[in-house]
Order: structure tokens, then C-alpha cells, then sequence
């Protein structure tokens, strides 16, 4: 499979001169300039063609893969990840309204490399859909565009453009509809680009706007059905939002990656740094922040394969989640990295500074934690544990998860604006019950009974406080929303637990002997519930020796692309017979 | 509060029921739900319609997206929609 030759590419591209050298691309950012080498080497590479379903042409057919790959890319810089990624956001309205759109004449563009901008949000709309100005109206067989789209990633630089417009001047939930522009295919003057905004990260990325002056646009510009574009905005987004964690865990893999290099090079009084117990327990909870997001990530993008009726949850849990797990990771190296993760010319290490203030956009865009963790905060009544019949025994994660379990192709169909339960959390009670169940008896195996014991305590709890939460209208009080944090503290762990079940390989090898990955992760979830369990120190150690003392082994239980490995978890193809 | 089996419930009962839980997201309202009235105009806003919507389905054991209430926005519009669906007696989708 082609995927695996990504990794290799990137790394000749980042040799001194390549479209990646790390030069080049601080160069692009100091300047604020768009990282076009970079860019161009993906399209060559052919990464374009991930962005596109299989059924229009594509390649697209597995979120999972899709998601490492735009993680590895991530991993190399996250501006250009940002940058290329777009296309992806900028195409999923078209696939999700089907035949019934442009979707065969946006796919033969995308794979001829075009990139596609989204347009949703504008000038003080904030996130809220609801209150687009920018309207579409009638004109002849066509449709007029009046208004602004800002901040718009790929604004100015793309030629498409898919928008939300205001069809009912009245607006509400059936006044919007989405429209896909060809910017080329409009009179001169009547599309103006807004200028591109200077940011804090992401520098040479084109985050900037347009204006529609009366702009006509052909009939076949029309993107779902007349007053749809709300419905498939927000059904897209459950798809896009699970795709964007990918970045954060690029970003986490750069900096770890960073991390392994100072351990190996920095000497303090005379000693590697990793001999000092403080240095290894950080660099081992930073390790554990990297597997629990992996496990999050992983498993939402499995889900969107076999459970896509309950991703309104799902993706707004790993978009809350990960992007602000994956900040603290940050935080927990630059500490260690001291000095060379706050300058930037120190050779190798300046990369640090420019990735830390790049992902800070991950959190923010596609509905920032706050907006996501307020959709879930107004639906935790529902998912209040024993509210909803269980999931059947075929839709546990468990089953899913498997390595060799080849995902249902992704229909987009089955995608609802409410989940009628959630699989991954609801498989808890059964989780922790198969650990009991099991005949090893080992010291790991029992400790690990006892994290997962004091995390469905835990999951109980929140149960507890649950029913007391009525649903009401406006917006989500602080406690409802810190209840909302529980839920999805409680859902990584559950999503960890289910990995460890359903892939036996976790528990070998440098990460899951005496299931340490899973300690760790578990650990991690249960100070983040307030329960800090008695050995976390002696767990993120053991973490810690393997980060220092193997800086080969990747810090991921995912990545098996070792040499002999498989080319990626389940993807290997594997010949009709 | 009452649960509705799969049973023809009448428009009216089903519309009393659904201005009771109306009422239960709206606890600042201070006057009762008009049935006639788009629930917009409540102030019930997208979230709070999602949840309602699935405290809809669990009482009458059909699936009800939110987008019903999108397409029938007062609760008397809701009421003969649903009525009709059950009347159809379609088993739960999920």
C-alpha cells in the first residue's frame, strides 16, 4: 500500500534544500509566507487523492489511515498539515449530499490537486451557524452571492469555495443552504479576497476571507438540497472534527520526538538527563498523554466506520478532548526542554516554539473545546449510564477495534445530529468485567484491574451527578460543562481499556509489557478525574526509562511500521483469492 | 411524566404532552408553551433541540432526529408529525 512510503518521503524532503527542511519552512513562517514547496510535494506525492471518497475516484476509505496519514504530516510541520488538510474540510458538504451535488466535478478537481476552501464562519458570527449574513438569493437559473466569509482557511489562495449562505431571510435551522464556488467561473470584481490575518501560529498559512458582491453562481453550485446546508454542516463537522485530532497528535509526535533528542544530548551535572527521576516520570506522563489521545482518536475514527449514528458524541468528545490533552503534553515538554523549547535559533530545536504556538489553532477551529464540550454538556442527561439500552454485542468497540477488522465502508447516511447512545463509554461496565474474568494473574494484570475498577467507580459517580442534570435551553452551566469534562476523561479511559482488549499485541513488546501504556493511560484518567492513584509516579517512570532508554522504539500504539510490521494496523491488502 | 407505548395516541394528547416538555427546558418561562407558537421563539436553542429531540424518542420509542423539529417547529405541527408517524407504528431506527 502507498500510504507507507509517506514517512520516508517526508524524511528526504526534510534534508537541507528538500520542500520540508525545517529551515525553509521557519523561513516561510517568519516571513508569513504560504510553505508552497511543501505543498507542492504532497500534491506530487498524491496526497490529494485521500481527500476524496473512493466511490468519486478516490482514495479515501478508511478515516483511520486517513487520519495517520495527515498526522505524519503533522509530525513533520503543522502548518503545512493545516494548510494542505483544508481540502479535506473544504470537500466533506459535497460528499455528504451525494450524487445530488457537484460531487463528481469537485472530486476530478481535488485529484487534479485544486485545493478547496470552507466557508462558515463570518465578522462576529462567532461559532454560532445561526447568525450567517451572507445571503444567496434566486437569479435566473442560478443563485446570487452578497457577503463575507471570514476567517476563512485558503481564503484567497483556493479557486473553491464551499459556504454556507442564508437562502430564508428568516434564517433558522431550514435557511441555510451550501453552495460550492468556483471562484474562476465568476465576473471580474464581484469576489474579493479579505487580507490574510496575521496569527499567532500557523504563520505562513492563508487564514484570511472573501467577499461575494453579488456574485452569480450556476445552478449546479447548489450543495445538498435548498435549506439542507445547516444540517449538512453539522453532520460534516462530526467527520471533520475527528479528523482535525490528527494534527494534535502530529504535534505530539514532533515534540516527543524533540523531547528524545534533548534527553540523548543534554547532560546536568555531569549525568544524562534521563538518570534524574523527575526528567523520566514527566517524559513518561508525556508518553501517556500521547497513547490516551492516540486511543481517543483511533477509536473515534473507527467509530465513524461502525457506529456513525453516534458521532455528534463521539467526534465532539475527541475534539475536546485530544486538542487540549495534546496542550498539556506541550506544556510537559517544554518544561523539560527548558531554554531550547523557548528560543528559537538554537539548531534543531526552534521547531519546538513554532509547533507549540501551531497547534494552538486545534483547539480553536472546526467548533473550539468550548463549543464542542457545550454540544455534549446539552446532551449528558441523555447519556446518563442504564438511560439507553446497552449497544449490541457487534457494535462494542472491542469488536471494532481489532486489528484485523477491516471498517465498514464510511456511509455518510447513517449520520445523525443526535446520538441515540454511545458505544465506547457504554462498553464500560463490560471492559472492566472482562479484566476481572480473566486467568492471568499477574502483578500487572491485577493493577490493572484496580485502575479500571477506580475508573467505573468513577464512571458511576458521574452516573450519580448525571441525574440531578435537566436538560435545559441556552447554554450549559459551568457545572454541567465540568460534568462534561468527566464524561470525556471517562470516555478516553474506556476507549484505552477497549484498545487494550482488542489488540493482544498491546500487550508485549517495549509499551505494553506488564501493561504499562495502559497504566499509564488509565493513570492519566484518573487524576484527571481527581483520583490520583497511589503508584502513578513508579507508572509514568516506567514509561519514562523506555522514552530516554529506546529512542527508537516510536512513542505510539498505533505505529507499527516497524520493517517487518505490517504496512499499517489491519490495512494490509491482502490478494483475492 | 408518561410514557406512550407504540399505541395511535391522538394529536391532542401527544400535543399536551409535548407542551409539558417544552415547559421542562424552558424552566424561566413564567407562562405556558403556545402550541401554535415556533419553538425558536422559546429561545430553545440547536442544543437544547438535539436533547429534546432524543427525550421525544425515548418516550415514544420511534426515532425522531432533530430535524423534525426544524421541519415542524410549533408544538402543534410536532404533535400531528408524530401522531402520524406512530400511527405508522414504525419500529425505533436505532
Amino acid at each position: 500500500m502507498r500510504t507507507v512510503d509517506l514517512p520516508s518521503r517526508l524524511a528526504e524532503w526534510s534534508r537541507p534544500g528538500g520542500p520540508f527542511d525545517p529551515a525553509v519552512l521557519s523561513a516561510h513562517d517568519e516571513a508569513e509566507t504560504f510553505p508552497a514547496e511543501a505543498c507542492a510535494a504532497l500534491d506530487a506525492w498524491g496526497l490529494p487523492a485521500y481527500y476524496v471518497p473512493a466511490r468519486h475516484g478516490g482514495r479515501q476509505d478508511r478515516l483511520d489511515e486517513f487520519l495517520a496519514l495527515l498526522r505524519t504530516v503533522a509530525a513533520q510541520d503543522l502548518t503545512v498539515a493545516v494548510a494542505h488538510g483544508k481540502t479535506f474540510l473544504g470537500g466533506v458538504c459535497t460528499w455528504l449530499a451525494g450524487d445530488a451535488g457537484p460531487a463528481d466535478l469537485l472530486a476530478r478537481q481535488v485529484l487534479a490537486g485544486e485545493p478547496v476552501a470552507w466557508g462558515l464562519t463570518e465578522p462576529d458570527g462567532g461559532s454560532d451557524l445561526l447568525a450567517g449574513s451572507l445571503t444567496a438569493t434566486r437569479h435566473g437559473s442560478g443563485w446570487q452571492l452578497s457577503g463575507r466569509k471570514w476567517p476563512v482557511n485558503n481564503a484567497t489562495r483556493g479557486h473553491l469555495l464551499c459556504v454556507l449562505a442564508r437562502t430564508d431571510p428568516a434564517g433558522g435551522p431550514r435557511g441555510f443552504t451550501v453552495f460550492l464556488i468556483d471562484k474562476r467561473a465568476t465576473a471580474v470584481d464581484t469576489v474579493r479576497p479579505l487580507p490574510k490575518m496575521p496569527t499567532h501560529g500557523v504563520r505562513g498559512a492563508d487564514i484570511s476571507g472573501v467577499e461575494f458582491r453579488q456574485t452569480r453562481v450556476p445552478a449546479h453550485a447548489l450543495v445538498g438540497t435548498v435549506g439542507g446546508g445547516l444540517e449538512l454542516v453539522l453532520k460534516a463537522l462530526q467527520l471533520t472534527r475527528i479528523v482535525c485530532v490528527s494534527l494534535s497528535l502530529g504535534a505530539g509526535d514532533h515534540a516527543l520526538g524533540l523531547l528524545r533528542r534533548f534527553l540523548h544530548e543534554r547532560r546536568l551535572y555531569g549525568r544524562q538527563l534521563a538518570s534524574l527521576p523527575h526528567v523520566r516520570t514527566t517524559a513518561g506522563r508525556a508518553a501517556a498523554h500521547q497513547f490516551l489521545a492516540e486511543a481517543v482518536a483511533h477509536t473515534a475514527a473507527r467509530a465513524a466506520h461502525q457506529v456513525p449514528e453516534e458521532l455528534s458524541v463521539i467526534s465532539a468528545v475527541a475534539k475536546a478532548f485530544v486538542p487540549s490533552l495534546i496542550q498539556s503534553q506541550l506544556r510537559l515538554i517544554g518544561d523539560l526542554l527548558g531554554t531550547r523549547g523557548f528560543l528559537t535559533g538554537v539548531e534543531g530545536y526552534g521547531a519546538f516554539a513554532k509547533l507549540e504556538r501551531d497547534h494552538q489553532v486545534v483547539p480553536i477551529f472546526d467548533g473550539s473545546t468550548w463549543v464542542n464540550r457545550a454540544a455534549l454538556a446539552g446532551v449528558l442527561p441523555l447519556l446518563r449510564p442504564g438511560r439507553r439500552a446497552a449497544a449490541s454485542e457487534a457494535a462494542s468497540p472491542v469488536h471494532w477495534l481489532r486489528e484485523e477488522h477491516h471498517p465498514a465502508p464510511l456511509d455518510m447516511r447513517r449520520l445523525r445530529l443526535m446520538a441515540p447512545r454511545d458505544s465506547v463509554l457504554g462498553a464500560l461496565p463490560a471492559l472492566v468485567a472482562g479484566l476481572d474474568a480473566r486467568e492471568e494473574s499477574s502483578k500487572a494484570a491485577a493493577e490493572t484491574a484496580s485502575l479500571a475498577g477506580a475508573l467505573l467507580e468513577a464512571y458511576e459517580r458521574l452516573g450519580t451527578d448525571l441525574a440531578d442534570v435537566r436538560p435545559t435551553g441556552g447554554p450549559p452551566s459551568t457545572a454541567t460543562m465540568r460534568l462534561a469534562e468527566r464524561y470525556e476523561w471517562c470516555f478516553a479511559g474506556a476507549a484505552a481499556l477497549a484498545l487494550h482488549h482488542a489488540r493482544p499485541r498491546l500487550r508485549t513488546g517495549p509499551w505494553g509489557t506488564d501493561e504499562a501504556w495502559l497504566h499509564g493511560c488509565l493513570t492519566l484518567v484518573l487524576e484527571g478525574l481527581g483520583r490520583r492513584p497511589a503508584q502513578a509516579t513508579r507508572t509514568y517512570d516506567r514509561l519514562g526509562t523506555v522514552v530516554a532508554s529506546a529512542p527508537d522504539v516510536p512513542v505510539s500504539v498505533l505505529d507499527d511500521r516497524g520493517p517487518d510490521g505490517p504496512a499499517r494496523d489491519g490495512s494490509v491488502e491482502v490478494s483475492a483469492t | 411524566m408518561t410514557t406512550y407505548g407504540v399505541d395511535q395516541v391522538a394529536p391532542s394528547d401527544l400535543q399536551r404532552w409535548l407542551v409539558e416538555r417544552v415547559a421542562e427546558y424552558l424552566p424561566d418561562l413564567g407562562e405556558a408553551v403556545d402550541p401554535t407558537r415556533q419553538l425558536g421563539e422559546y429561545g430553545l436553542d440547536s442544543i437544547a433541540v438535539v436533547a429534546f429531540a432524543a427525550d421525544v424518542e425515548e418516550q415514544l420509542g420511534i426515532a425522531v432526529d432533530p430535524t423534525a423539529i426544524w421541519d415542524y417547529p410549533s408544538v402543534g405541527e410536532l404533535a400531528e408529525h408524530l401522531a402520524a408517524e406512530l400511527a405508522e407504528r414504525r419500529p425505533q431506527a436505532a
